[in-house]
């Protein structure tokens, strides 16, 4: 989607108000920052016209202050499910756990029938969760609520499809229409569409025509590469539920009579759980429960009742794997990136989950159990097999068509200039030596020639020995530039290097050649260079400049900023001020007099990145609401033509029998739709890196 | 001028040994000393009196005390030529700027101190000014108050703010001019192809590298003497304020620290001197992520027309 609208403009803008009493005020301000964003682009202009000409369409008071999470999901299953399952889901959402009959009550329209119809569709779908409660009496309640991760598959559809596409592309355009339905894309979908299928449900919906091997060759692969994942009990159980079952069913294990503090008790409980949880989790990837050998043709097949569904994680660590690239292009450039893709290539499947599963039980409270689950992480990464690698490893996975020579230079443009000017010593340099003269005017003669010949040849001596002493340096780090193999292990060892060296923990050399990705620390690093340029782009590079600056002062005060970051006072403040509306900044307050009078007062500034990153996730999230939103709108006030254009008769006829006008209103419909898929997905991923990753 | 001032002999030649044995006068004698360099056999206490009380009304010497004891600091015939010239208020006024030293002091300062009406210190100042005794320097630290030192003296840096404030304000052309030329200094240092990195036989498509064995970073000492061989700067400069330089350009996400005083250019920063549509990291089928969009290409992208009514607002929702 991308490719096609390459021109597209940026998709975080700032937003002008044209209404209201605080334009005139504000309208400065934000012309201030358009222009610090544009530098003298025409988008100012436009934006300025914008202003004038109310053209600019600004959302509601109403839409603007709904809760960005509630907004984006509503909006999504307005979109795909219609108002029922609205209605439903935004009650769990708004109320957490109901079970059906306190649904029935909040949703008096339905009849507690209807409302379970909805609710099995939504469970299918992963869209809700359910929780037996006992607690209560005897009798068995089932609360349910809603589950994200259905949600995030509905979010992500499109970019999932995609990613399938990329990866597992059909093997011959020419048999599309046979083919199509063996294609990964289709299979995904279909899943996707459904929630969960078995194998035996997909042959039988293709008909006998079907290529049953390719269809089932298809399936292997997308089990073997982790995107689908047998579908079981947990995926219907809330995490956090699961973890409290475990950890009392422990902790009551535990005889009371023992001498144990309760302390002691708990911890112990503690430490079997978290091994049980995990094991429960890590099961599930578990191969051997999904494919066997077919015994009549000794391939491998998948068992064909097991329900199969779509694994979100698995599509997370991909997406993770792409933002990373992107974040290695930047600092390193497109060689380098290309380097950087094959190793997350090779790792990615088995690398650290994107959320891990533990974060959802509520232990990261514990400051301690936080801290552990840091130093683990980077340990596993470390540790695991299979998440090292080596250069030997990289070659034999880079693209074939790839030509590394010409990538990596190793010799200094000043070094070269003193190569040259060695080879052929000028006889000019002679003539241009400075005369020494001593302070009373007297002038040192020069020395006799073969005496400065003599200490010539030394200093040559001198250099000769320096430049063998470089070369052996570069003898160790085995680096040649005119290596003729365009894949050539030493180029890509110099790009690990690179990438090893960078000012962000790319990568990690555990063992002399031996590299891991440093996932837990470069996920901060990714997470905080996304954000400052975010900001950057918004509120302009003076913005970045301050943010960072506190950033690396942790306290700064005013005095501060001015004296490290070289700004006008007048203009840190008008900066910080903005900073601030967006949460990018804190002050703190340090009173100077007893009745805390602010005229007198210090204010500190600085950064908590978790309220900040926070504050930009909502931001971003009720955005893409908001462009679902305009979408829906769009097509709402469009629905008559609409209507017209997808009637079976007019398909395929559009240009007989619409009128002219008709079409170019389908035309901008069109182009409109596009625009906000284009940037939803964009924002997604600008999103997704402070909602997950 | 010597001559203009009527001397004693005895007086004379005390004040004329007292210059010469301080280096440029500034040495503090005691009054045992003093004594001592008196000619004659075992001069009295009396006699010193009287030829210091001399060199005193003439301005000659001057009293300082030093822990608790009483010294005296010769003064030049020039210095106290010009003294004697001055009235009273005047001198009294002058001698407390002359204490300031380079740090200066503040106007209402020297009416607290000198128990003068307002109206006198001004006109001394006035008058004192206007013969080129002392000047008013403008202070970084208080903008709004008048701070006095000697004509000839250089404002201490604590006044004058360090070499980025010109007559008290942080001069942020200089600096922005400044951090301009350090920052193309340093990048030409930091890649091979330094600007040139898309030419025109497409060679510079591939975006090349330093190989990690290459010292592609610069440190402040060599950024320093490049400024300082450019002549660009009016003013001294040291490594500090180099690498103050380079703190901002860090913050700015256009160097990275290598190690300690030394940097490199960022990659990013070289590709926000593209303009849109350019490719700074090279194009390559290879990769797909090269064309998706990124938030660090931000600059290369065009705002939203007028009649885009899709385009998202980083502030819609916080307004």
């Amino acid at each position: 989607m991308d490719l096609t609208l390459t021109a597209i403009t940026n998709s975080v803008e700032q937003k002008t108000e044209a209404n209201g009493g605080q334009t005139s005020g504000n309208k400065a301000i934000i012309d201030a920052q358009l222009q610090q964003i544009n530098g003298d682009d025409g988008a100012v202009e436009n934006l300025g016209n914008g202003l004038d000409n109310q053209s600019v369409d600004i959302s509601t008071l109403e839409q603007r202050s709904r809760n960005p999470e509630s907004f984006l999901w509503s909006e999504l299953i307005q979109s795909h499910f219609g108002g029922k399952a609205l209605a439903i889901m935004d009650s769990l959402m708004a109320l957490g756990r109901l079970s059906a009959s306190q649904l029935r009550d909040k949703n008096p329209n339905f009849t507690l029938k209807e409302v379970k119809l909805i609710l099995v569709s939504l469970l299918q779908l992963r869209l809700v969760k359910s929780v037996d409660d006992t607690s209560l009496g005897k009798r068995k309640i089932t609360y349910y609520l809603h589950d994200e991760e259905g949600l995030y598959i509905l979010l992500y559809s499109g970019l999932i499809l995609n990613e399938i596409n990329e990866k597992f592309p059909n093997a011959s355009s020419k048999e599309e229409i046979t083919n199509d339905q063996a294609s990964a894309a289709t299979i995904v979908e279909n899943i996707i569409a459904v929630g969960s299928l078995s194998l035996k449900d997909y042959l039988t919906s293709c008909g006998s025509q079907a290529p049953k091997h390719d269809i089932i060759a298809t399936f292997v692969k997308l089990i073997e590469s982790g995107y689908l994942i047998p579908i079981n009990k947990l995926n219907y159980t809330p995490l956090n539920d699961l973890w409290n079952l475990i950890y009392e069913k422990e902790y009551k294990l535990i005889p009371r009579n023992s001498p144990m503090s309760d302390l002691k008790k708990r911890n112990e409980a503690k430490g079997k759980a978290k091994l049980q949880f995990l094991d429960l989790i890590g099961n599930v990837n578990d191969l051997t429960k999904t494919i066997m050998v077919d015994p009549k043709t000794s391939l491998k097949t998948v068992k064909p009742l097991i329900p199969l569904t779509f694994n979100l994680e698995r599509f997370l660590k991909s997406r993770r794997s792409k933002q990373l690239i992107k974040f290695a292009k930047s600092r390193l450039g497109g060689m380098s990136a290309i380097v950087y893709k094959t190793a997350l290539a090779i790792t990615e499947q088995k690398s650290p989950n994107v959320v891990n599963p533990m974060f959802k039980t509520g232990l990261l409270q514990d400051l301690d159990e936080a801290e552990s689950f840091r130093e683990e992480s980077i340990l596993e990464e470390e540790k695991t097999s299979g998440l090292s690698f080596s250069a030997l490893d990289i070659s034999k996975h880079l693209p074939k068509d790839i030509d590394l020579r010409g990538s990596l230079v190793a010799l200094h443009n000043r070094d070269k200039n003193n190569n040259n000017k060695r080879s052929n010593p000028s006889s000019d340099s002679e003539n241009i030596k400075k005369k020494i003269k001593t302070e009373d005017g007297f002038v040192i003669p020069a020395l006799p020639k073969h005496i400065t010949d003599k200490i010539q040849d030394e200093d040559v001596e001198e250099n000769v020995e320096e430049e063998e002493q470089e070369d052996d340096a570069m003898m160790d780090l085995d680096f040649d530039e005119d290596d003729t193999d365009p894949r050539s292990i030493t180029y890509i060892q110099g790009h690990l290097k690179l990438l090893a060296k960078s000012s962000m923990p790319f990568l990690q050399e555990s063992k002399p050649g031996v590299y891991h990705i440093p996932y837990t620390k470069l996920m901060e690093s990714l997470r905080s260079t996304n954000y400052n340029y975010l900001i950057a782009s918004t509120l302009g590079p003076s913005a970045m400049r301050i943010c960072r600056c506190i950033a690396a002062n942790k306290l700064v005060s005013e005095k501060v900023i001015n004296s490290t970051a070289l700004m006008k006072e007048k203009d840190i403040r008008s900066t910080i001020s903005s900073l601030i509306k967006y949460n990018v900044v804190e002050i703190q307050e340090v009173p100077r007099t007893v009745d805390r009078s602010a005229a007198r007062a210090v204010f500190l500034f600085r950064i908590k990145e978790k309220h900040s990153y926070a504050f930009m996730r909502q931001n971003l999230e009720w955005n893409i609401a908001n462009l679902l939103h305009k979408k829906e709108t769009l097509k709402e006030n469009n629905a008559t033509l609409l209507m017209k254009a997808n009637r079976e008769d007019v398909k395929g006829r559009e240009a007989e029998l619409l009128l002219p006008s008709e079409l170019n209103q389908l035309k901008m419909i069109k182009e409109r739709e596009l625009n906000a898929y284009v940037r939803i997905s964009r924002v997604i991923s600008l999103w997704e890196i402070f909602n997950f990753i | 001028m010597s001559d203009n001032i009527e001397l004693s002999d005895v007086a004379r030649e005390l004040h004329s040994h007292m210059i010469k044995s301080g280096a440029s006068g500034s040495r503090l004698f005691t009054q045992k000393e003093l004594q001592d360099k008196l000619p004659g056999n075992n001069p009295t206490l009396a006699d010193l009196m009287l030829i210091v009380q001399e060199l005193l009304d003439k301005n000659l010497i001057k009293l300082v005390k030093q822990n608790n004891e009483l010294k005296f600091q010769a003064v030049d015939f020039q210095e106290a030529a010009k003294k004697s010239t001055m009235s009273n208020e005047e001198s009294l006024v002058y001698s407390y700027i002359e204490a300031s030293g380079r740090e200066g002091i503040w106007s209402k300062t020297i009416k607290a101190r000198t128990n003068l009406h307002q109206h006198v210190v001004l006109k001394c100042l006035k008058s004192l000014e206007s013969q080129r005794y002392v000047k008013s320097v403008k202070s970084v630290k208080y903008p709004t108050r008048k701070i006095y030192m000697l004509y000839h003296l250089q404002p201490s840096v604590e006044v004058t703010g360090g070499p980025w404030f010109t007559e008290g304000e942080l001069d942020v052309e200089f600096i922005n001019s400044l951090l301009t030329i350090v920052w193309r200094f340093v990048a030409q240092n930091s890649f091979p192809n330094g600007f040139q990195t898309t030419t025109s036989n497409g060679e510079g498509n591939k975006n090349s590298q330093y190989a990690p064995n290459v010292r592609s970073y610069s440190t402040a000492q060599e950024i320093l003497d490049f400024i300082s061989a450019a002549g660009v700067a009016n003013v001294e400069l040291s490594t500090a304020n180099i690498r103050s330089l380079c703190t901002v350009l860090v913050y700015d996400d256009r160097l990275e620290e290598v190690e300690f005083d030394c940097y490199r250019a960022t990659l990013t920063s070289l590709a926000q001197l593209t303009g849109p549509g350019e490719n700074m990291y090279g194009s390559n089928k290879l990769l797909d992520e090269m064309d998706e969009f990124s938030i660090f290409d931000y600059h290369s992208t065009m705002g939203p027309t007028e009649t885009d009514k899709e385009a998202v607002y980083f502030d819609e929702w916080a307004l």
